[in-house]
């Protein structure tokens, strides 16, 4: 590498230090960024239909009933939504890797899933009260200073290997992956709101972080505390046989449906998941500025690229 | 065994596991993956998965007492819980508690199967049995796989070296000085690590992002399956949905084909397909086919089973039992096959 190709590298890492980590490989190309917003666009929006499908699919399923045409085939039914959650899982994750990957970033991504695996398997090992868990932290953090992108990856590769750890593979692992990459990618969403709503003075480039930030990220923590836990029931709910209050049934507008949900989720879960939030609060409270100080501090150092010369 | 001979087995075994309430059948396929999971555990020189027989005392009592408690319905009252409670209040059946069993055995058995897999298979042919397209999740996932061993040799050395120095965890605050060198540690490796991957000439020949051909026929996939939503939404035939999405499926499986086959892939050692593999698969897929298919000879009805409205013992065809047994198939295997 010459000085000229050095100096070129370190301009464009200063450059790019302050993007996400998705953005800096982005290319000009405004064709192949449509593309790619596209199937963002379209694997969220599968995401959300596969998750309401309960709260959509009431109605419908009585006409069909009416109609006679229950048999005909359906797509409702537990394997054949997780199949289709895993296809679009797996688009979603050629599109990520595409754009993501560097020798750096696969080396950091190995290793903060390595180290969001431990604390799983300590998790597992020694059960926190309700849903505590700890691996939300890392998945946030790094969401929020690598980039959406990256915390989606981080989300969903978190719980495809601590599920390869910790036995936990099952047909509800598409739906768990889905959902902590929502949370990693939201967490990098969340960083671009507080820069917008901070008005001109960019968050992107800073490397301190204040305590509007601070109660920004616990808040969200908070909320996906229990968002994740709602989220994951949804995929059994409408399967499950249970008091006619709080189950799913076909022929109920959405309204009624959502009532019912709420009904199922206050008497069996909610409870669960406030020990999940009030874990991601206090974790992000007292860890959550050191960790994002490390996390910055070796950002600018992973992001570092030089420009090959053929 | 082979990888993709698990993968018959489990599929066929799990489809039948999810067709079936009748609690006889799901105990014989439950003992079924028992029986497989220890096997391969002593050939691995593993522990047995004892936590399941853990996770099992506690989530069939829970799931009966949860249903028992909860449905009100069924003919055989056990006992009334007076008063306006919400839910709670009512007749508690032996119906519901039948019920809430059934459902905790079913699940039960589904991690059982599920369980055969990470105990027989290990971390790292799990992983070499990635999809070529997913080279580089892959990769990621072999470094997260091989890299927390050293993790947690890494936060045993950090929680000594701070001992040493007084340092006592009695709150969650106190994990704050092991939780920063812990992670700055794992930083610090990783970039050593991509150092040494791009020494290597990682990621030198090969194009981070996908083709444009294949990321259109990913594009074109999700419209399929998002058109086929909307519908079945829209209260269409079931057939229009289903052909969506089906071609959707097509699309999304054949750009993930493409990218494949533009992620070259050496691999150094293969893990034979047996003859035992090809037989297990083989017994596996046609089990699942005469047990599901309407097939004669064998009495499918028994796969059903509610207890409601008053409570019957399950009936039971002793053919399809004696037919189960057949996914004991892997038992066969006496010992761990070499890598090629």
């Amino acid at each position: 590498m010459t000085a000229h190709d050095f100096a070129s590298g370190a301009l464009r890492s200063r450059r790019t230090a302050g993007l996400g980590a998705g953005k800096l490989a982005l290319s000009g190309n405004t064709a192949q960024g449509l593309l790619s917003a596209g199937i963002y666009t379209l694997t969220a929006l599968i995401g959300v239909f596969i998750f309401l499908y309960p709260f959509l699919s009431g109605a419908v399923a009585q006409q069909q009933v009416d109609a006679g045409a229950q048999n005909a085939g359906s797509i409702s039914s537990p394997f054949a939504l997780a199949l289709i959650i895993a296809l679009c899982l797996a688009a979603l994750a050629i599109e990520t890797q595409g754009q993501v990957m560097s020798a750096k970033l696969i080396a950091l991504l190995g290793v903060l899933i390595a180290i969001n695996s431990v604390l799983r398997l300590a998790d597992t090992a020694f059960p926190g009260p309700g849903g505590f868990t700890p691996i939300f932290l890392l998945i946030i953090l790094s969401g929020y200073v690598f980039g959406a992108r990256f915390g989606f990856l981080m989300g969903a590769l978190s719980l495809l290997v601590s599920a390869l750890v910790t036995a936990g593979i099952g047909p509800w692992l598409p739906y768990q992956m889905f959902t902590a990459g929502w949370t990693g990618m939201s967490a990098g969403w969340l960083r671009n709101a507080q820069s917008w709503i901070a008005g001109s003075r960019s968050l992107r480039a800073q490397d301190t972080y204040s305590r509007r930030e601070l109660a920004g990220l616990i808040g969200f923590g908070a909320l996906w505390g229990f968002l994740y836990g709602a989220i994951m029931n949804l995929w059994f709910w409408p399967f499950q046989a249970g008091s006619p209050e709080q189950s799913w049934q076909a022929g109920l507008s959405a309204g009624d449906t959502v009532q019912r949900y709420l009904v199922f989720y206050g008497a069996t879960s909610l409870l669960w998941d406030l020990f999940r939030a009030a874990g991601n609060v206090i974790l992000l409270a007292l860890f959550g500025i050191p960790t994002l100080k490390a996390l910055q501090r070796f950002k600018r150092r992973f992001l570092f690229e030089t420009e090959r010369r053929m | 065994m082979h990888l993709r001979a698990w993968v018959a087995w489990i599929a066929s075994l799990l489809a039948v596991a999810l067709s079936t309430r009748n609690p006889l059948y799901l105990t014989i396929l439950l003992l079924i993956a028992v029986a497989v999971s220890s096997h391969f555990a002593q050939l691995r020189n593993r522990p047995a998965p004892t936590w399941l027989a853990r996770f099992a005392a506690f989530v069939i009592p829970i799931s009966t007492l949860f249903n028992a408690l909860t449905i009100h319905i069924g003919d055989t009252v056990l006992l009334v819980i007076p008063g306006e409670i919400p839910l709670l209040s009512g007749p508690v059946t032996l119906e519901a508690a039948a019920y809430g069993s059934v459902n905790g055995l079913a699940l039960i058995t589904m991690i059982s199967v599920f369980s055969v897999l990470s105990t027989a298979t290990p971390a790292h042919q799990l992983v070499r049995g990635t999809p070529r397209a997913f080279q580089s999740i892959g990769v990621t996932v072999g470094i997260a796989l091989s890299f927390i061993p050293q993790t947690l040799r890494r936060l045993r050395e950090v929680r000594e070296a701070q001992a040493v120095r007084g340092h006592k965890v009695k709150g969650l605050r106190d994990w704050l000085p092991l939780w920063l060198p812990l992670l700055m540690g794992g930083l610090e490796q990783s970039m050593q690590l991509s150092e040494a991957m791009v020494a290597r000439g990682f990621g030198a020949t090969h194009n981070r992002t996908a083709p444009a051909r294949t990321r259109w026929l990913l594009f074109s996939g999700l419209v399929c399956v998002l058109a086929g939503f909307v519908l079945s939404l829209a209260a269409a035939h079931p057939a229009f949905s289903l052909t969506a999405m089906a071609a959707g499926g097509v699309f999304i499986l054949l750009g993930l084909r493409q990218a494949g086959n533009a992620s070259p892939h050496t691999t150094y050692r293969l893990t034979p397909f047996t003859r035992l593999d090809a037989v297990c698969a083989g017994i596996s897929i046609a089990l699942g086919l005469l047990i599901l298919l309407p097939v004669p000879l064998i009495a499918r009805d028994t796969l059903h089973y509610t207890p409601y409205p008053r409570f019957a013992m399950p009936s039971f065809d002793p053919a399809l039992g004696i037919l189960m047994l057949g996914w004991l198939t892997p038992l066969l295997r006496r010992e761990l096959p070499q890598e090629a």
